[in-house]
C-alpha cells in the first residue's frame, strides 16, 4: 500500500473516531462538564463507570460552585449543597413553617434524610412533597433512591415509573447525584444480587442526561425479562428506549409484549395510548386510557389523561363529568377531581355548578394558575366582574406566562370600555401563545373600537385566514369598510 | 488563476446538478403519480444522482483543480451519466409539476388501506429522504399501488391503516395523488360507537364529509350533532353556510330545521329561509326571511335572499325593494344589481 493511501486511511479512521466521540459527548448534559479539576476527576470516574465515586466528586465540586449558584435557590438547599446537613435541616424547618405550601423546604428535608442514610425519613418527607405536588420528579426520585437503599426494589420501581411518565427531569443537581450514587452502589453488587428491573429503570432515567446509558438499561431490562423480574415493566423500558432512538413501531411491539405479560400494566397502557395518539388513532387511544383507568381508577395521572382526551379530543363533556363525579364519590377530598368536575360543568354551560366545584377544589388543594384562570372565566360568564378581575390577577401572579388570564382581563377591561388596557392585555395574551380564533377576533374588535384601522385590517386578515366564515370577524370587516355593522355573514 | 476558475466552474456545475436533482425529488413527492415501481425507482434514481453529484464535487476538490480526468476515464463517464440522469429527472419533474399545477379537476376520494410502508423505520433509527406506501389499488382490485409519502405525512401514516386517497385527473391526463389521509369516517364511527356524545368527533366527521363533497352525509351528521349539543349554534350555522355556498339547499334544510325553533336567531332564519325558498317552499322561506330582516334590518343578507324569494314568486315590486336595500347595504353585489335591471321593468308592468 502506498504511503499516500496509508495516510488517507489513517486520516479517515481518525475522523471517524472524532465523529464517534463527538457524537457521544454532544448528547450529554452540560452538568457532566465542570471547570474545576474536581469536576474533571469526577468526569473521569464517570467515564470509567464508577458512578458512586463520580457522584461523591461532583458533590465536592458542587460545594464550591453553589456559593455563586442561582440567585433563586432556596437557602436550605444551598446549605445542603455545601454539606451542612444540620444547618440545612434547621433552615428547611423554618422555611416550611413560613410557607407551608412550598415544596422546596420539604424536599430539602427529604434530601437531608437521604444524605444521612435515613431512608424511611426520606420516604416520609418526600411523601409530604408529593401530597402538595402530585408528580414532583425530584420527590419521586428521592423516594426511589430511598426505597432502593432499603432493598424495596418494587416500591422503587413504582416511584421511577411515576417519574418517567411526566417525561420531566429533576430540577436539583443534588437529586441527580443521589440517583447516580445509588446506580453506582447497585451496579457494584454481585451480578445475581442486582435488582435488574430497577437498574434498567435507573439507567433509563440517566439516559435522559447521557444517551450512552441506553446500553446498560437495555442489558438490565433483557436480564430482568430473562429472570422474570417484573418483566412487563422491563419490556416497557425497552419500548421507551426504542421510541427515543427513532424506532417507535418496534417499541410499540414491546409494549404489546408487556401487556401480554400484564394486561393491567398502566405504564404500558399509557405509553401505548401515547403511541396511538401520535398516529391519530383516537378510538384506540380512548380504549387504552379507559383500560388504564379501569386498572387503576385512583391514579390521578391516568384520570387526568382520560379527562383531557374526553374534553379536548372527543368533546364528550358528559362522560368527562361522569368520570369526575365517580372519582369524587370515591374520594370527596380530591381537589383535582373537583377541578375536572368544574371544567366539564363549565363546558356544558353550567357556570354556577362549575364555580362551586372550583371553590371546592381551591379549598381542598393548592391554588394553581389553571384553577384561578378557569374560576375567573366562570365568574366572567356569571357577570361577577369584580371577583373575576381579582381572580384573573391572582392567576397572573401565579403564572405570568399563562395566556388565558390576560385574555380574561382584556374582556373585563373591554366591558368597562377601558380600551387601552384591554388592548394591552389582549396583545399580551396573544404574544404568550393564546392564539385561538376568538381571541384574535376579540383583539380585532378592540382595534375597530379605537379606530386603529390599519391594525384592525391586519388583525382581521389573520382572523379570516384561521376561519374565512367567522361571523364576528366578517361583521367587523364590514364595519371597518364603512358599511353598517351586520352580524349576519356572507353565505 | 486558471485553477481557481476551473474550481469555480466545477463547483457551480456540480452543485447546480445536485440542486436540480433535489428539485426533481421534491416534484416527484408533491405531484406523485401512483404506480407499481416506476415512481419509487425514479425518485430513488434522482436521489442517488444527487448524492453522486455531491460526491463528484468533493472528489474534484480533494484531487485538486489542476488534475484533469481523461475523456473516457470512469470518473468522467460517471460525471456525464450523472448529469444525463439528473436532466432526465428534471424533465420528468417539469412534466409532473405542469400535470399537477394546471390541473383543474375535482379530486376523487378513494377509501382504501395501507398494506405496508417501505423504509419507514430502520434498525439504525435513521430517517431516509423518502418512504413509500403500498396501498390497496382503487383501480385494479387485488393489486397494490405504490405511492411516495411526503415528509409531513410520515408521522400520520402506518401499515394497516385505513386511509382515503384523493386522486386528481392531471392536466396531461396522468392521475396524481393529491392527498393521503386517515379515514376519518371509519375512525369517527369507531369512536361514536363507544362514546356517542363525542361532540368534537361528530363535528370533525361533518367537516370531513364536506371536504370530500359528501354533503348529504355532512348534513345528517350535523343534524345529529345539533340534537346532541343543542346549545351550540355555531357548528350547524357554519356547515349550513358551507352548504349554501354550494347550493345544497335540501341539505341546509336538514341541518337547520331542528335548530330554527330553538331560539330567535337571525342568521339561522336567513339561511333556512333562503334554502326553503330555493326548494320551492316560498311562503315558509319568506316568513323566516322576514323575521330575520326584522331582527337585523341593517344586515344585507335577509334583503338579498328576500329579493330572490319574492322574485321567484312573481312579487316583483317587493323583490326590487329588497334587492335595492341589499345593494344599498352592501355595494358591489353584482348579481343583485343584475336582477334589479331585469326586475324593474317587470315590476313597472305589473303595477300598471
Amino acid at each position: 500500500m502506498r504511503a499516500r493511501h496509508r495516510t488517507l486511511l489513517s486520516l479517515g479512521a481518525l475522523a471517524l473516531l472524532v465523529i464517534v466521540v463527538f457524537n457521544q459527548l454532544a448528547g450529554m448534559s452540560l452538568r457532566f462538564f465542570g471547570a474545576s479539576t474536581t469536576a474533571a476527576r469526577a468526569f473521569a470516574h464517570y467515564l470509567a463507570g464508577d458512578y458512586a465515586g463520580a457522584a461523591r466528586l461532583y458533590r465536592e465540586d458542587l460545594k464550591r460552585s453553589v456559593v455563586r449558584g442561582p440567585a433563586d435557590a432556596t437557602p436550605s438547599w444551598v446549605l445542603l449543597a455545601t454539606g451542612d446537613l444540620d444547618g440545612a435541616e434547621r433552615r428547611a424547618r423554618v422555611e416550611a413553617r413560613a410557607m407551608p405550601t412550598d415544596v422546596e423546604p420539604l424536599l430539602t428535608l427529604a434530601e437531608v434524610a437521604l444524605a444521612r442514610r435515613d431512608s424511611a425519613g426520606a420516604v416520609q418527607e418526600a411523601g409530604r412533597v408529593l401530597g402538595l405536588r402530585r408528580d414532583d420528579a425530584d420527590a419521586l426520585l428521592v423516594t426511589a433512591v430511598a426505597h432502593a437503599r432499603q432493598g424495596a426494589a418494587d416500591a422503587a420501581i413504582e416511584a421511577m415509573k411515576r417519574a418517567h411518565r411526566t417525561e420531566r427531569v429533576e430540577r436539583r443537581a443534588t437529586v441527580f447525584l443521589a440517583v447516580l450514587e445509588v446506580v453506582g452502589e447497585l451496579d457494584d453488587r454481585p451480578l445475581d444480587a442486582r435488582p435488574n428491573c430497577l437498574l434498567a429503570h435507573l439507567h433509563h432515567y440517566l439516559r435522559l442526561s447521557d444517551p450512552s446509558h441506553a446500553e446498560p438499561a437495555i442489558r438490565y431490562a433483557q436480564r430482568a425479562i430473562h429472570v422474570e423480574d417484573r418483566s412487563d415493566d422491563a419490556h416497557v423500558v425497552l419500548a421507551l428506549i426504542d421510541a427515543a432512538q427513532g424506532r417507535p413501531t418496534r417499541g410499540f411491539g414491546r409494549l404489546q409484549q408487556a401487556l401480554t405479560v400484564n394486561p393491567r400494566n398502566t405504564a404500558a397502557l399509557l405509553a401505548s395510548a401515547r403511541y396511538r395518539a401520535s398516529r391519530g388513532e383516537v378510538a384506540e387511544e380512548y380504549r387504552l386510557l379507559r383500560t388504564a383507568f379501569e386498572a387503576d381508577p385512583d391514579d390521578p395521572f391516568v384520570v387526568g389523561a382520560l379527562h383531557r382526551l374526553l374534553v379536548q379530543r372527543l368533546g364528550d363533556d358528559r362522560q368527562a363529568l361522569a368520570l369526575a363525579a365517580g372519582v369524587i364519590a370515591r374520594n370527596p377530598r380530591d381537589a383535582e377531581a373537583w377541578g375536572r368536575h368544574g371544567h366539564a360543568q363549565a363546558r356544558l354551560g353550567d357556570s354556577r355548578g362549575a364555580l362551586q366545584s372550583y371553590q371546592h377544589a381551591a379549598a381542598l388543594g393548592p391554588r394553581t394558575a389553571e384553577l384561578e384562570d378557569r374560576t375567573g372565566h366562570v365568574l366572567l360568564l356569571l357577570g361577577r366582574d369584580a371577583e373575576a378581575f381579582t381572580t384573573y390577577q391572582r392567576a397572573v401572579a401565579l403564572d405570568p406566562l399563562r395566556p388565558g388570564p390576560h385574555h380574561g382581563l382584556a374582556a373585563l377591561h373591554a366591558k368597562a370600555r377601558r380600551w387601552n388596557d384591554a388592548t394591552r392585555e389582549a396583545q399580551m395574551g396573544l404574544a404568550l401563545g393564546g392564539r385561538d380564533l376568538a381571541h384574535v377576533v376579540a383583539l380585532c374588535g378592540l382595534y375597530v373600537e379605537q379606530g386603529r384601522k390599519a391594525e384592525a385590517a391586519r388583525c382581521l386578515t389573520e382572523a379570516l385566514a384561521l376561519d374565512p366564515y367567522d361571523a364576528h370577524a366578517l361583521a367587523l370587516q364590514e364595519q371597518l369598510r364603512g358599511t353598517p355593522r351586520s352580524a349576519s355573514a356572507t353565505p | 488563476m486558471t485553477r481557481l476558475l476551473r474550481l469555480v466552474r466545477i463547483t457551480v456545475v456540480d452543485l447546480t446538478l445536485a440542486a436540480l436533482a433535489a428539485w426533481a425529488v421534491w416534484a416527484q413527492l408533491v405531484y406523485r403519480a401512483p404506480g407499481r415501481w416506476a415512481a419509487v425507482v425514479a425518485a430513488g434514481v434522482a436521489t442517488v444522482a444527487m448524492g453522486l453529484a455531491i460526491a463528484l464535487w468533493l472528489h474534484a476538490l480533494v484531487r485538486g483543480a489542476a488534475v484533469r480526468d481523461r475523456r473516457w476515464s470512469p470518473i468522467a463517464i460517471g460525471q456525464r451519466l450523472c448529469a444525463l440522469v439528473i436532466l432526465v429527472s428534471c424533465f420528468y419533474g417539469v412534466f409532473l409539476v405542469s400535470n399537477g399545477t394546471f390541473d383543474l379537476s375535482e379530486p376523487s376520494h378513494h377509501p382504501t388501506a395501507i398494506v405496508r410502508i417501505g423504509l419507514d423505520e430502520t434498525e439504525l433509527g435513521l430517517r431516509l429522504p423518502f418512504v413509500w406506501a403500498d396501498v390497496r389499488s382503487w383501480r385494479r382490485p387485488g393489486e397494490l399501488e405504490r405511492v411516495l409519502v411526503r415528509p409531513e405525512e410520515r408521522a400520520r401514516l402506518w401499515s394497516g391503516q385505513s386511509v382515503v386517497v384523493s386522486v386528481r385527473a392531471g392536466f396531461h391526463g396522468v392521475p396524481w395523488v393529491a392527498r393521503i389521509e386517515g379515514d376519518v369516517e371509519k375512525q369517527s364511527r369507531e369512536i361514536l360507537a363507544v362514546a356517542p356524545d363525542a361532540a368534537q368527533t361528530r363535528r370533525d366527521l361533518a367537516e370531513f364529509y364536506v371536504r370530500l363533497g359528501r354533503y348529504s352525509e355532512a348534513a345528517i351528521t350535523t343534524r345529529e350533532y345539533a340534537r346532541r349539543v343543542p346549545d351550540d349554534r355555531h357548528v350547524p350555522v357554519r356547515i349550513a353556510r358551507l352548504l349554501t355556498a354550494r347550493d345544497r339547499f335540501a341539505d341546509v334544510v336538514t341541518v337547520l330545521e331542528d335548530v330554527a325553533p330553538r331560539r330567535e336567531d337571525a342568521e339561522v332564519y336567513g339561511l333556512l329561509g333562503h334554502a326553503l325558498a330555493a326548494q320551492g317552499r316560498r311562503p315558509e322561506g319568506i316568513a323566516l326571511l322576514e323575521r330575520a330582516r326584522t331582527l337585523q334590518p341593517r344586515s344585507w343578507w335577509p334583503h338579498y335572499a328576500l329579493g330572490w324569494a319574492y322574485g321567484g314568486s312573481g312579487e316583483y315590486a317587493r323583490a326590487v325593494t329588497a334587492f335595492q336595500k341589499a345593494v344599498e347595504l352592501r355595494p358591489g353585489l353584482s348579481d343583485a344589481e343584475r336582477e334589479l335591471k331585469r326586475l324593474r321593468p317587470l315590476a313597472t308592468r305589473a303595477s300598471r
